[in-house]
């Protein structure tokens, strides 16, 4: 193969600044951050969760079926919210506008539903000051439903920005950083679910 | 016009697909199924049904991590891989050294 003398060399290619490409990849090491705070929420739970003090056990406090149900309506919202990123990519937007608003409705009974849970366990009097295991359980679980409230009020915004500004460059980027927010949320969901429910449920 | 179509073609954009979103939800839905029906049913002893949990959650973790977040090894995303692989031995230090450090110093300061 000839030696072509019209190639520049790669080192000196003139480049264009990658707005939606330096922004998602910014994001991700945030969320990665936001990862290694649930880690060392997670290593706390590892330390407490059999330190009852005296007062309820796991057993008592969690319920695997509504972990299940909020396991569903979570990753429900998750693949509507992936739905309308495909959407996004083929120009849709009243079809993105859609989906993100069926995500936004389905996350908004996940936070729903486990508000209900807090609830109940406080009127049982099984509140946080209780024991060590309760202290870790409530702020491990009330992290992740901030996480969620925060990501329905993100989902309402970019419905909004869709429909007046349009799939311009920063709406793009923002849409794409709301995706890697949601399916980070989801990931970190599978260890509430097995590590707080299913396995505080087996004891 | 032509800055959206532009915008639409980044590889960002086009990452991900119907049917690998949707294998990654039904798939997803089915193990948390799983797992959930072996504790309700206390179908397994507890050290087994430890470990079956455990397993359960690295495979729905892993799902999620190629369907949902679409790590992989193209150019257009290999420093997000990398990156993610960089905090693996962080978050693995983080939770074992935790539950190391504790355990022996129940052996060590707890009257037997």
């Amino acid at each position: 193969m000839a030696f072509d003398q019209t190639a520049t060399p790669r080192l000196f290619e003139e480049r264009t600044p990658d707005l939606i490409g330096n922004r998602t990849f910014g994001f991700w090491l945030y969320m990665l951050s936001d990862v290694i705070i649930y880690a060392a929420l997670f290593a706390a739970f590892s330390v407490l969760h059999t330190h009852y003090a005296g007062g309820p056990t796991s057993q008592q406090v969690v319920e695997p079926l509504h972990g299940f149900i909020d396991s569903v309506l979570l990753f429900s919202s998750v693949w509507l919210l992936g739905l309308g990123m495909r959407s996004m990519a083929v120009g849709e937007r009243a079809m993105l506008i859609a989906f993100m608003g069926l995500a936004a409705i389905v996350a908004l009974g996940f936070v729903g539903f486990e508000s209900y849970d807090f609830a109940h366990a406080l009127g049982k009097g099984e509140s946080p000051q209780r024991s060590g295991y309760l202290s870790i359980y409530f702020v491990l679980l009330g992290l992740h439903a901030l996480h969620i409230f925060v990501g329905i009020l993100w989902m309402l915004l970019m419905m909004v920005q869709v429909a007046f500004k349009g799939l311009t460059e920063p709406v793009v980027s923002r849409l794409l950083n709301l995706k890697i927010f949601w399916m980070f949320q989801s990931v970190i969901w599978v260890c509430v679910f097995v590590f707080v429910y299913l396995l505080g449920a087996v004891g | 016009m032509s800055q959206t179509e532009n915008t639409l073609d980044h590889v960002e954009v086009q990452l991900g697909s119907v049917a690998a979103y949707t294998v990654g939800y039904v798939l997803s839905i089915l193990l948390s199924g799983l797992a959930f029906g072996l504790v309700y049913t206390h179908a397994l002893p507890r050290p087994v049904m430890f470990g079956a949990l455990c397993g359960i959650a690295f495979a729905l973790i892993l799902l999620q991590m190629f369907l949902f977040l679409g790590l992989n090894l193209n150019p257009g995303h290999r420093w997000k891989t990398a990156a993610t692989v960089f905090t693996l031995p962080i978050l693995i230090l983080m939770i074992v050294l935790t539950i190391w450090m504790f355990y022996t110093l129940q052996l060590r300061v707890m009257p037997h």
